[in-house]
C-alpha cells in the first residue's frame, strides 16, 4: 500500500503538503482548552480554600472560646474559695490565672469580648463570630482584648473578674 | 555502521523564527501552577491549624484551680486538726493559754514547711502563717444538770457522747420530754430559749431520739437512731453543731437563731440524770476571754485566721482564711 501511495504522491510532495495541518489553530485550541481547564481548577481550589478557611476559623474560635471560658470559671471558683471563710476586711485576696491562647486562628488575628454572661470571639476577615456562655458566679468586667496570652485576675478591691492582655 | 549520534537541536526551531517571541505561551501554565501551589500550601496550613485545634479540643482543659483548692483544703483541715488536738492536750495537761497558743503557732509553722515541701515537687510555692488566734474555752464533762457555759456567742464541736448500753437514756415520748428527758437549753440574750432533747423513744423500741423545741413547748422529733445499726452500739454521738446523730445527718438540731451570732447565749444541761455520757464543746465569749462553766474548762484556741498563698507558673492564689472546725454553717 505504501508503495502505492509513494507512487501516487511521491515522497517530496507528501513532506511539503500542509493541508489540514494548521499550527495556529492547534495552538489556539490547546491554549483555550488549557485556559478553561486551569481557570476552572483555580476557581474551584480558591473556593475550597475559602470554605476551609471559614471552617477552620470557626472551629478554632470555638476551641479557644471553650478554653477561655474554662479558665474564667476556674478563676471564678478560686476567687469564691478565696472569699469563703474570710473575716470581714481581713487581709487581701488576690487570684490570677494566666491563660496561653494562640495569637491567631488559622493565621488570622482575632478579638475576645467578655461580659457577665458570655465570651465572644470574632475575626474580621473572614467575618466569623463564636459565642460561648460561661457559668461564673462572680461578675466579669465587660472588656474586649486581642486574642493571645491573657490574665484573669480577681482582687477583693475590684470584686469582679478582670481579663487583661498579658 | 549505523549513525546513532544526536544532532544538536535547531535553535530556530526552539525559539521560532522571531527568537523568544513565542516563549510567553508558557506563562499561562506558570501562573496557573503558581496559583495551584499557593492554594495547596494554604490548604496544608489550614489542615495543620485544624488538626492542632482538634487536638487541643480533644485533649481536655486542665483544671488550673484544682491544686490551689487542694492546698487550701489541706491547710484548713490541717490547721483545724492541729487546733483541736492542741486544745485536747491542753485540757489533759491543764496548760494555760500562752502554752496552747504557742503550740498552735509552732504547729502551723511546721505545717507550712510540710506543705512547701510537698508542693515544691509539683512546681508550686506555698506559704501558710498564723494571722491571728482567738481565745476560747474547751469544755468537757459528764452529762449532768449543770451550767455548760455562761455567756457565749460562738460554739463549735459541741458533741454529746450518749451511753445507750449500760445506762441508756430514759424512755419517754415527745410530749413528756420537757419534764422527763435530758435536754440542752440555749438561753438567748433576747429571752428566747431553744431546747434539744435526747431520749429513748418508748414507742420505737428504745431508739435514741433527738427532738428540738422552743421556749419549753412540746418538741418536734428530728431524728431517731437504732443503736444496733451503728458500728459502736454502746455509745451514740449527738453532734449538735455538726447536726449529726450516730454519724447520720440530722439537719435542724442547732437552733438557727444562734447561727447568726448576734447577741450571746447561755448553755445549760437539764434533767441530767435522764442520760449518761460525756460532752465536749469549744466556745468563746463575746469578749474573747475565758467562759464560766461548771464543766471542766480550760483556755483554748477557738479559731485561727491564717494567711495562705500558693503560686505556680500560671496561677496566683492569696487569701486569708478563718479556721474553726465544727462550727455550724452560716
Amino acid at each position: 500500500m505504501c508503495d502505492r501511495l509513494e507512487r501516487s504522491f511521491g515522497r517530496s510532495r507528501f513532506a511539503a503538503d500542509d493541508r489540514a495541518v494548521s499550527v495556529t489553530v492547534g495552538y489556539v485550541l490547546t491554549l483555550s482548552i488549557g485556559a478553561v481547564v486551569l481557570a476552572g481548577v483555580v476557581v474551584g481550589v480558591s473556593g475550597v480554600v475559602d470554605s476551609q478557611t471559614d471552617r477552620a476559623v470557626a472551629a478554632d474560635l470555638s476551641v479557644v472560646g471553650q478554653t477561655t471560658v474554662s479558665n474564667l470559671e476556674s478563676a471564678d471558683r478560686l476567687a469564691r474559695a478565696a472569699e469563703a471563710d474570710r473575716p470581714d476586711g481581713a487581709g487581701e485576696v488576690r487570684v490570677s490565672v494566666d491563660v496561653d491562647l494562640p495569637t491567631r486562628v488559622a493565621g488570622i488575628p482575632y478579638r475576645i469580648a467578655i461580659d457577665d454572661e458570655r465570651v465572644t470571639l470574632r475575626t474580621d476577615n473572614p467575618d466569623a463570630s463564636v459565642s460561648v456562655r460561661h457559668a461564673a458566679d462572680l461578675d466579669a468586667e465587660s472588656t474586649s482584648v486581642r486574642g493571645g496570652p491573657l490574665q484573669i485576675t480577681y482582687t477583693d478591691e475590684t470584686g469582679q473578674l478582670v481579663v487583661t492582655e498579658r | 555502521m549505523a549513525d546513532v549520534s544526536i544532532s544538536p537541536p535547531d535553535p530556530d526551531r526552539l525559539r521560532g523564527e522571531d527568537g523568544f517571541r513565542d516563549a510567553n505561551r508558557g506563562q499561562l501554565l506558570l501562573v496557573a501552577g503558581l496559583v495551584m501551589a499557593v492554594s495547596l500550601v494554604a490548604l496544608v496550613v489550614l489542615l495543620n491549624a485544624t488538626i492542632y485545634s482538634e487536638n487541643v479540643a480533644t485533649r481536655g482543659i486542665e483544671a488550673t484551680d484544682g491544686e490551689a483548692l487542694e492546698v487550701r483544703a489541706t491547710a484548713v483541715e490541717g490547721t483545724g486538726s492541729l487546733i483541736d488536738a492542741t486544745n485536747r492536750k491542753a485540757n489533759a495537761d491543764d496548760d494555760d493559754y500562752t502554752v496552747t497558743r504557742g503550740a498552735v503557732e509552732d504547729g502551723v509553722a511546721e505545717l507550712d514547711t510540710h506543705l512547701a515541701r510537698t508542693y515544691a515537687g509539683r512546681g508550686g510555692v506555698t506559704h501558710l502563717a498564723v494571722d491571728s488566734l482567738r481565745q476560747g474555752s474547751y469544755l468537757t464533762g459528764n452529762l449532768s444538770s449543770a451550767s455548760v457555759a455562761d455567756d457565749v456567742n460562738r460554739t463549735r464541736g459541741f458533741v454529746l457522747d450518749v451511753d445507750v448500753s449500760d445506762d441508756p437514756p430514759v424512755g419517754t415520748n415527745a410530749s413528756a420530754a420537757p419534764d422527763e428527758a435530758f435536754h440542752v437549753v440555749f438561753n438567748h440574750s433576747t429571752g428566747d430559749t431553744h431546747e434539744v432533747y435526747v431520749y429513748a423513744n418508748e414507742t420505737e423500741s428504745g431508739n435514741l431520739t433527738v427532738a428540738v423545741g422552743d421556749d419549753g413547748t412540746e418538741p418536734t422529733v428530728l431524728c431517731s437512731v437504732d443503736p444496733a445499726d451503728l458500728e459502736d452500739s454502746d455509745r451514740v454521738a449527738v453532734d449538735l453543731t455538726g447536726e449529726r446523730v450516730g454519724g447520720q445527718s440530722c439537719p435542724g438540731i442547732w437552733p438557727a437563731e444562734l447561727v447568726s451570732q448576734s447577741g450571746s447565749y447561755a448553755i445549760d444541761f437539764e434533767n441530767g440524770d435522764a442520760a449518761t455520757g460525756n460532752a465536749t464543746a469549744t466556745v468563746t465569749a463575746p469578749s474573747g476571754g475565758s467562759v464560766g462553766s461548771e464543766l471542766d474548762a480550760t483556755p483554748a484556741v477557738y479559731d485561727a485566721t491564717v494567711d495562705l498563698r500558693y503560686r505556680t507558673a500560671e496561677l496566683r492564689f492569696e487569701t486569708v482564711v478563718r479556721v474553726a472546725p465544727g462550727e455550724p454553717d452560716v
